[in-house]
C-alpha cells in the first residue's frame, strides 16, 4: 500500500466524522486530507494552497469527490482536474447522495472513475469504506502521482 | 332599138340599185335604233339600280367634281343630289383627311393601284352636311371614257355595325376582366373602364349597397383622361341615395337600366348642378345583381346629349348581372379566406399561448426538479447525521443512558427512518413523474419473481405469494414496472389485520379486442366511466405504440384489510392514506407512484374491495408478442 494520501473532498463535517469512522471500522488505516469546497480541493491539488508544501500536501492517490460542494461544484472539480491538475490521472471516485441520471452521466463524461452513492444510514457506509479500500487499495493497481517516482 | 333597151337596162338596173340602198339603209337605221332602245334601256336600267340600290355610290370625274349621287348616299350625307352633282367631293370629307385623299385619288388614277389602304386609312370617316362624322366602309373603282377618267365609289355607312362591335367587344372586355380579377377592389376600375372607354362614355361610376343604413353609397368613379370632374367626384363620394333618389335610386328601386338623355332636363337628378359644372350631359346606369339579390349600380355619363338607346340597357341587364355574381363570388371567397385566415390566427395564437403556458410550466417543473434535488441533498445529509449519530449513541453510549433515554433515542432513529423513506418515495414520484419511460416486452412472470424472491416481506415466512403461471409478456418500461409490481405487493402484504398471516395471489387476465373498443369508447364518452381512475387514465392510451396484441390485466388480490368504497376514488391519489400511521407505516405515495407510472406506459389502474374483505388491485397494460 502507498504513502500517498487519500484526498476526501467533502463539506458536510457529519459525513467527514462518519466517513473517517467508517474507515477506522473497516480497519482501513490510510493517510488522509480533507479538503471542505471546490477551490480548496483545488488549491490543494494545484499546490497553491496555505499547505503549499509538497510534503506537508502530498499529492493523493485518490480523490473521493462529493458533487454538490460549495463554491465550485464537484463537478467542476472534476474537469478541473482531467485538464489542468498537476496528475491528471489521478482516480477520482464520486461519493455523493445525488442518484440523479444526469449527474451521474456528466461526471462519467468528464471522467470519474466510479460513483458511489451515499448510503442513507451512515450504518452502511463501512461496507462502503471496505469496497472502496478493497478495490482501489488491494486488488486494483495504480502509480504514484505524477512527478511523485522519486519520492515514492 | 338597142340603145333603148340598153337604157332600159340602166335603168332597171339603176332602179334595183336604189331599191338595194334604200333597202339597206332603212334597215341600218332600224337597227340602229334598236341599238340606241337597248343603250337607254340598259342606262334606266343601271340608273335605277344605282338610285334604289342600299349602298351609297358617287362617281367623280379627274377633277374630283361628283357626276353622280345617289338616293342612298344623298340620304347618308343629308344632301340633295341636285346640290352635290358638279360640286366637288371634298364637302363629304373631314377637313383634315382632304388633302391625304386627294392625293391618293391622284396617285389611282396615275397607277391604277388600288389598295386597301383607301378604305382603312383615308375614307374611314365621311362628313355628313349637319357636321356629323361617321364611318364608312368604301370601294373604289376607275373607268376612262373619251380619255377622261371617271372614279366610281361605292360607300356604306358602317355605324351600326362598329357600334354593335364596340358593344360586343366591350362586353367581352368585362367578361375577361371578371374572369381574371382576383379580387372586387382590382375588378370595379377596370370594369369601367373597360365600359367607358370601349363605347365612349367619359365618367363611369359604381355605387356598392350598404345593406346597415340601406343605401347606395359611391365605390368607385372613373373618368377618361379628358374629363375633369373633380367637384362631381366629390359630391359623388360623399353622397348616399335611399331607394328612388336619383339615377341610382330609380335603377335600385325598379331594378331596371334607366336612360337619362340630358341630365340638365331631368327632375330627378340629384347631382345636377355638379354634372353641370363639368359639362356632364346624358347618363345611364344599369343595375348589379346577383339572381334575386340587389347589390348595387354602375352609372356611366357623357359630356354630349346621347338619344335614348334601348339595345346598349338591354345589353346591360346582362352585364349588371354577370357583375353581380362576381360580387356575390368574390364576397363568398373573401368571407371563407377571413375565416380562413381567423381560424389560422386562432390557431397560432392557441399555438403561442400553449408554448408560452408550456413553457412557464416547464420553467416551474425545472425549478421544482432543483427543488427536488436539493431536498433529496440538502435534507437527506442531516438526516443522515441524526440517524448516524444516534444509532451510534445506542451502540456504543448505551450504558450511559438510561432506560428513558433509550427509548427516546429509538423514537429519534424510527423518526429520522420514517422522514427517509418520505424523501426516497417523493423522489420516485418525481422521477416517475418526469422522466422518460420507453416501453419494451417484459416478462411479467420473471419481473414478480424477482421481486418476490429479492423483497423480504415477500418471502415465504412472513407471506404467502401464490403466482398464477405463466405470466404474460407485456410492453412497459421494466425499472417503473418493477416499482408498480413492489409497491402494490408491498401494499398486500402490509395491510393485514394485525396476527393475519398475508396471502397474496398474482394472476393475469387477457383482454383482447374487447377492451380495446370498450376503451376507446370509453375516451369518447368519459362521463360513462365505470371507475374513476379508468376515466382519467383512459385518454392517455398511447393507440399507435408498439404492435401489440391487445391488452393484459394484472391481478393483485389479497386477504387484507380492504378499502371503503367512498376511499377508492381518492386512493390513487399522492398523500392518500386511509390508516393511522400508527397501525400502517406509510408516507401515500406509493399508489400514487403505480398510478402516475402505469399511465405513462399506457395502462390504466383500479381496485376492486370492500372494507375488511380484502382487495383486487389491477393494473392494465398493452400485451407483447410471446416468444
Amino acid at each position: 500500500m502507498n504513502e500517498f494520501p487519500i484526498l476526501l473532498v467533502e463539506d458536510d463535517e457529519n459525513d467527514v466524522f462518519f466517513f473517517e469512522r467508517a474507515m477506522k471500522q473497516a480497519q482501513f488505516d490510510h493517510p488522509m486530507r480533507v479538503v471542505r469546497d471546490g477551490i480548496e480541493a483545488i488549491a490543494y491539488l494545484s499546490g497553491e494552497s496555505t499547505q503549499s508544501n509538497r510534503t506537508e500536501s502530498p499529492l493523493p492517490c485518490l480523490i473521493i469527490l462529493d458533487l454538490n460542494l460549495p463554491r465550485k461544484h464537484g463537478l467542476e472539480v472534476l474537469q478541473w482536474i482531467r485538464a489542468r491538475a498537476p496528475d491528471p490521472a489521478v482516480p477520482v471516485v464520486v461519493l455523493t447522495s445525488s442518484a440523479s441520471d444526469l449527474d451521474m452521466r456528466e461526471a462519467y463524461r468528464f471522467g470519474a472513475n466510479s460513483y458511489l452513492i451515499k448510503p442513507s444510514h451512515p450504518e452502511d457506509l463501512p461496507e462502503v469504506v471496505r469496497v472502496i479500500k478493497l478495490y482501489w487499495f488491494d486488488f486494483n493497481r495504480m502509480p504514484p502521482p505524477c512527478g511523485e517516482e522519486l519520492l515514492a | 332599138m338597142g340603145t333603148s333597151l340598153l337604157i332600159l337596162f340602166l335603168v332597171v338596173i339603176f332602179c334595183a340599185l336604189l331599191w338595194w340602198w334604200v333597202g339597206s339603209v332603212s334597215k341600218y337605221e332600224t337597227e340602229r335604233n334598236r341599238a340606241e332602245e337597248a343603250l337607254r334601256e340598259s342606262q334606266e336600267r343601271i340608273l335605277r339600280l344605282i338610285n334604289s340600290a342600299m349602298d351609297a355610290i358617287i362617281a367623280v370625274d379627274a377633277q374630283q367634281r361628283i357626276t353622280l349621287f345617289n338616293p342612298a348616299t344623298e340620304r347618308m350625307f343629308g344632301c340633295r343630289a341636285a346640290e352635290a352633282v358638279g360640286g366637288p367631293l371634298d364637302r363629304f370629307i373631314p377637313s383634315r383627311f382632304r388633302e391625304a385623299h386627294r392625293g391618293h385619288i391622284e396617285n389611282f388614277g396615275q397607277t391604277g393601284v388600288t389598295n386597301r389602304r383607301m378604305g382603312s386609312l383615308m375614307t374611314l370617316s365621311g362628313l355628313r352636311t349637319n357636321g356629323e362624322e361617321f364611318p364608312i366602309e368604301a370601294s373604289i373603282s376607275q373607268v376612262e371614257v373619251g380619255g377622261q377618267k371617271t372614279f366610281k365609289v361605292i360607300l356604306r355607312d358602317i355605324t351600326q355595325r362598329q357600334q354593335a362591335e364596340r358593344r360586343l367587344s366591350a362586353s367581352h372586355a368585362v367578361t375577361r376582366i371578371l374572369a381574371e380579377s382576383a379580387a372586387l377592389s382590382s375588378a370595379i376600375p377596370s370594369v369601367l373602364q373597360a365600359i367607358g372607354e370601349g363605347l365612349g362614355w367619359d365618367v363611369g361610376d359604381m355605387w356598392i349597397l350598404d345593406s346597415e343604413p340601406n343605401v347606395l353609397r359611391c365605390l368607385n368613379v372613373w373618368q377618361a383622361d379628358s374629363a375633369q370632374i373633380e367637384s362631381f367626384k366629390t359630391v359623388s363620394y360623399q353622397t348616399t341615395f335611399p331607394p328612388d333618389s336619383s339615377l341610382p335610386g330609380r335603377v335600385w328601386a325598379s331594378l331596371k337600366p334607366a336612360f337619362i338623355p340630358d341630365i340638365a332636363k331631368d327632375t330627378n337628378f340629384v347631382r345636377t348642378p355638379q354634372a353641370a359644372a363639368v359639362g356632364l350631359r346624358a347618363a345611364f346606369a344599369f343595375p348589379i345583381v346577383a339572381g334575386d339579390k340587389f347589390l348595387g349600380v354602375m352609372e356611366f355619363f357623357s359630356p354630349e346629349y346621347r338619344p335614348p338607346d334601348d339595345a346598349l340597357l338591354q345589353m346591360f341587364i346582362g352585364i349588371g348581372s354577370q357583375i353581380g355574381q362576381f360580387i356575390e363570388r368574390k364576397r363568398a371567397e373573401d368571407g371563407l379566406q377571413q375565416a380562413q385566415q381567423e381560424v389560422q390566427q386562432h390557431a397560432a395564437k392557441l399555438e403561442q399561448t400553449v408554448a408560452e403556458r408550456t413553457a412557464r410550466l416547464r420553467e416551474t417543473i425545472n425549478e421544482l426538479e432543483a427543488f427536488s434535488y436539493s431536498i433529496a441533498h440538502d435534507m437527506r445529509a442531516p438526516l443522515r447525521a441524526m440517524q448516524g449519530f444516534a444509532s451510534i449513541l445506542a451502540r456504543e453510549h448505551a450504558a450511559q443512558l438510561d432506560a428513558t433515554a433509550q427509548r427516546y433515542l429509538q423514537r429519534i432513529e424510527a423518526a429520522a427512518h420514517r422522514m427517509d423513506r418520505f424523501i426516497v418515495d417523493i423522489l420516485s414520484y418525481s422521477k416517475i413523474v418526469r422522466g422518460t419511460l420507453d416501453s419494451t416486452p417484459v416478462d411479467l412472470e420473471k419481473l414478480v419473481r424477482d421481486i418476490v424472491a429479492s423483497y423480504p416481506p415477500l418471502h415465504d415466512d412472513k407471506a404467502e405469494i401464490t403466482i398464477d403461471s405463466p405470466l404474460p409478456r407485456v410492453l412497459a418500461n421494466e425499472a417503473a414496472l418493477t416499482q408498480v409490481v413492489s409497491n402494490l405487493l408491498g401494499n398486500a402484504v402490509k395491510f393485514v389485520t394485525p396476527g393475519t398471516h398475508p396471502r397474496v395471489r398474482v394472476s393475469a387476465e387477457r383482454m383482447d379486442g374487447l377492451l380495446d373498443k370498450w376503451i376507446n369508447a370509453e375516451a369518447d364518452a368519459p362521463q360513462q366511466s365505470i371507475h374513476p381512475h379508468i376515466q382519467q387514465s383512459s385518454t392517455e392510451h398511447p393507440r399507435n405504440q408498439q404492435s401489440s396484441t391487445g391488452w393484459v390485466r394484472l391481478w393483485f388480490e389479497d386477504n387484507g384489510i380492504g378499502i371503503p368504497k367512498d376511499s377508492q376514488a381518492r386512493l390513487f391519489n399522492i398523500f392518500t392514506r386511509l390508516n393511522r400511521p400508527e397501525l400502517y407505516e406509510g408516507t401515500g405515495i406509493g399508489l400514487a407512484i403505480v398510478r402516475k407510472a402505469v399511465e405513462r406506459m399506457g395502462g390504466s389502474v383500479g381496485v376492486e374491495s370492500e372494507d375488511g374483505k380484502g382487495s383486487r388491485f389491477w393494473v392494465q397494460l398493452k400485451a407483447a408478442k410471446e416468444l
